[in-house]
């Protein structure tokens, strides 16, 4: 579903990935974790078409994000790891204008209101994003980045401002749409969610892959935590 | 270094945008922001050898009327009003609510500190003024006079801006406070932003077309009006014109026990103003409708509607030509032609307006734009545009669409109006609309192309992308230029105009070319 070929991005002189290969298949829950500026953000937003690379591809569904962006985001949703979304707007405003863009037409009012319910949103919706907490601004980037069923999540540090009956939720919804097919790429520094969650795990050092592959493998008997730390020490 | 100087420091970088200037590590990026410095400056200095031209023309005629000296006091009301009519505006953005106010709170600092600190940006922005409007006079004065105490005299102009930033503070908290009242706030912020802009756009206007016995007789006047309520005018012609202690001593002492009272009343009333303007209105009870599902191009211009309006500002400093033509058209159909005339000091208004009207309309055209700031007010937000499957053209043309939704209906009001009010054959009738529309599709597209060659998404305050950014000031600069260069140097005869339509809308495909391919690929690159 997301395949990154040698991918390569830099800043300047600076490397911040560096000839990246990962496969992400259908099904999927994939942690990505590193430490602060490992190359985390920089590979989910080549991904999601949101920065231009030099190096190498990043193919979504078999395409190239380069050769057709248009049709790889159709396919995407992408959650920053700060939701900042158009203050100006309702909130209902906002998933509508995503809708639009996406071209949700059937059960749009019925995933709405599934969503912002499961979140605790919906009496908010009618109010501007500038008068929400950093958490509901959260939840209402997670309810537009599912509304529109995409095939590929690409979220960063997804559970960061929510409350534990919306993280209990978010991992929820996660499970299920990968039974349906989808396939999700997370980053994250919560390294016990990321090992319950996810059947698959890539560690990043310095832009550079340094493990990746089916969690039990990666862990063999030890835990994320112990997996994270040796490898970061290296 | 104290704490006063350090955050003061870090205000003023932030406030200019000083901290982008060398700071690259990239020599290309550090090339382009010392030619952006470099093109301010010469705008500065232009606008000084201006008011220079303007002094010196009055110099000699003041001079046989044996009253030089009222071209300070002039000056001196002049950059007071402008400073109070520049600061009331961004008064709430610059003490109450700029975005690091968690942040400085959070940290050990007296609130009074963080308030100097934040006045004393807005005080070097003002002496700046200061400046432009009060040293050019100078150097016309002493060319043809001398002027004892001309060190003096500079060192008063740091005391100059001092009464007029108080007073707009005070002025600036009053309107935010009003505007605030209103249910809905952008409806009461328009409100208040426009009356304030309508009385200080007529106060303009009567100042036009001054010989220099009129500038002697309104200066003195003014001096005189002024002076009963702001002794200090009187004061300071006293200091340059005859040196006492008493008026120095006023002078100096007043403005600065004027500013630590502002600052102790602030410092005490600083939360109650500031939960007062911040304060929102939320309800919790929102229920799911049906809702209108909308193509994505008519969702993205929807969207950017939305934004045009957010911000009472952005309307009132991007369409003003549209609202002035508009007024102009009201006011002749209310009023009289000897009503306008009279209050546009023009004689023979009918003739005038024959031989200017297609200068106006399109004056008002290249004032207008929204687009110059529109990539930057995508602020943060800004990946969001990024992420979604729409092509880059489309998302161009949607902030492309907002500046042409006010300035074609406006060009067909006014071009429809005055081609029948002055009875004009078909083709110039014809050219009436075509040559301001050639004109809209020009700045639209220049003001988005400038701002995707300049784009800021970290400003602290929308005002600073608005009205104080690079591609504003050079939109408004070429817009201007483009008309007055072929409008008002050659005689404009009916061919002339089909030649320039022609040309207009040449280039406005040339545009067009460049935004789409040139354009497209730096949106994508930012």
């Amino acid at each position: 579903m997301l395949e990154f070929k040698n991918f390569s991005k830099n800043y300047g002189n600076k490397k911040a990935v560096d000839n990246l290969n990962l496969s992400i298949e259908e099904g999927d829950i994939y942690a990505f974790v590193g430490h602060n500026g490992a190359g985390k953000t920089t590979t989910l937003k080549s991904a999601a078409g949101i920065l231009p690379f030099e190096g190498g591809d990043i193919l979504i569904d078999g395409v190239s994000i380069l050769a057709n962006p248009i049709l790889c985001k159709k396919k995407i949703a992408y959650l920053p790891d700060n939701p900042d979304l158009y203050d100006f707007l309702k909130g209902i405003d906002y998933l509508n204008f995503i809708c639009d863009i996406y071209e949700v037409d059937d059960n749009r009012e019925e995933l709405i209101k599934k969503y912002s319910d499961l979140f605790g949103l919906t009496g908010f919706l009618g109010n501007t994003i500038n008068t929400y907490s950093h958490g509901m601004k959260q939840k209402l980037a997670i309810i537009s980045s599912l509304i529109h069923k995409p095939k590929l999540l690409l979220l960063d540090e997804p559970f960061v401002g929510l409350d534990p009956e919306s993280t209990h939720n978010l991992k929820e919804i996660m499970k299920e749409m990968t039974k349906d097919g989808c396939s999700i790429f997370f980053s994250t520094h919560i390294l016990d969610v990321a090992e319950k969650l996810c059947n698959k795990v890539a560690v990043i050092k310095n832009g550079k892959l340094v493990i990746a592959g089916e969690m039990k493998k990666v862990l063999k008997d030890k835990t994320l935590e112990d997996v994270f730390m040796e490898k970061i020490h290296e | 270094m104290s704490k006063y100087l350090l955050i003061t420091k870090i205000n003023l970088l932030s406030f200019f945008n000083l901290q982008r200037v060398n700071n690259s590590k990239y020599k290309s990026v550090n090339k382009k922001n010392y030619a952006k410095l470099l093109l301010l400056l010469f705008v500065f200095l232009y606008l000084a050898f201006y008011v220079y031209y303007l002094s010196n023309e009055f110099m000699p005629g003041l001079i046989a009327l044996n009253v030089p000296h009222i071209l300070f006091g002039v000056m001196f009301l002049i950059v007071s009003i402008f400073i109070i009519t520049s600061n009331v505006l961004r008064v709430k953005g610059i003490l109450f609510d700029f975005k690091d106010h968690d942040l400085l709170f959070s940290l050990p600092l007296k609130r009074n500190t963080i308030l100097l600190s934040k006045i004393t940006s807005l005080y070097i922005l003002n002496l700046i003024y200061t400046f432009l409007f009060m040293v050019p006079p100078f150097i016309a004065y002493i060319k043809y006079l001398p002027l004892e105490n001309y060190i003096l005299y500079f060192l008063l102009l740091f005391i100059v801006p001092i009464v007029p930033m108080i007073a707009s503070i005070i002025i600036g908290v009053f309107i935010s406070l009003l505007a605030s009242k209103f249910i809905n706030k952008t409806v009461g912020s328009y409100i208040v932003n426009l009356t304030v802009i309508a009385i200080a756009f007529f106060v303009s206007f009567k100042m036009n077309g001054v010989t220099s016995a009129d500038m002697a007789n309104f200066g003195s006047n003014s001096i005189n009006s002024v002076g009963r309520f702001y002794p200090l005018v009187n004061n300071y012609l006293r200091l340059i014109t005859e040196f006492n202690i008493i008026d120095l001593l006023i002078f100096l002492i007043v403005p600065i026990i004027l500013l630590v009272l502002m600052i102790f009343i602030l410092n005490i009333l600083y939360d109650r103003i500031r939960g007062e303007l911040i304060k929102s209105c939320t309800s919790s009870d929102y229920k799911i409708k049906n809702y209108q599902v909308n193509k994505p191009i008519w969702s993205l211009y929807k969207k950017e509607m939305k934004r045009f309006f957010a911000n009472s500002m952005y309307p009132l400093n991007s369409i003003f030509g549209c609202l002035l033509l508009v007024f102009m058209v009201i006011g002749i159909i209310i009023f009289n032609e000897n009503t306008i005339a009279s209050l546009f000091n023009i004689k023979e208004f009918s003739a005038f307006l024959r031989n200017q009207v297609l200068l106006i309309i399109s004056l008002c055209c290249a004032l207008s734009s929204t687009t110059h700031c529109a990539i930057s007010l995508e602020g943060k937000s800004f990946w969001i545009v990024k992420m979604i499957p729409i092509k880059g053209i489309k998302i161009l043309l949607s902030k492309l669409f907002v500046n042409l939704t006010f300035l074609l209906p406006t060009i067909f009001i006014a071009s429809t109006f005055f081609g029948i009010y002055l009875h004009l054959g078909f083709v110039d009738f014809l050219l009436l609309y075509l040559v301001p529309i050639g004109y809209a599709l020009f700045t639209s597209q220049m003001g988005l192309l400038f701002n995707l060659l300049d784009p800021k998404f970290d400003y602290t305050n929308e005002i600073q992308v608005i009205k104080q950014a690079l591609p504003v000031f050079l939109t408004m600069i070429i817009g201007i230029i483009s008309v007055l260069v072929p409008l008002t140097l050659k005689e404009v005869t009916t061919s002339y105009c089909i030649m320039l339509t022609i040309i207009i809308f040449v280039i406005d495909i040339i545009l067009f070319i460049l935004l789409n391919t040139y354009g497209v690929k730096k949106l994508e690159r930012l």
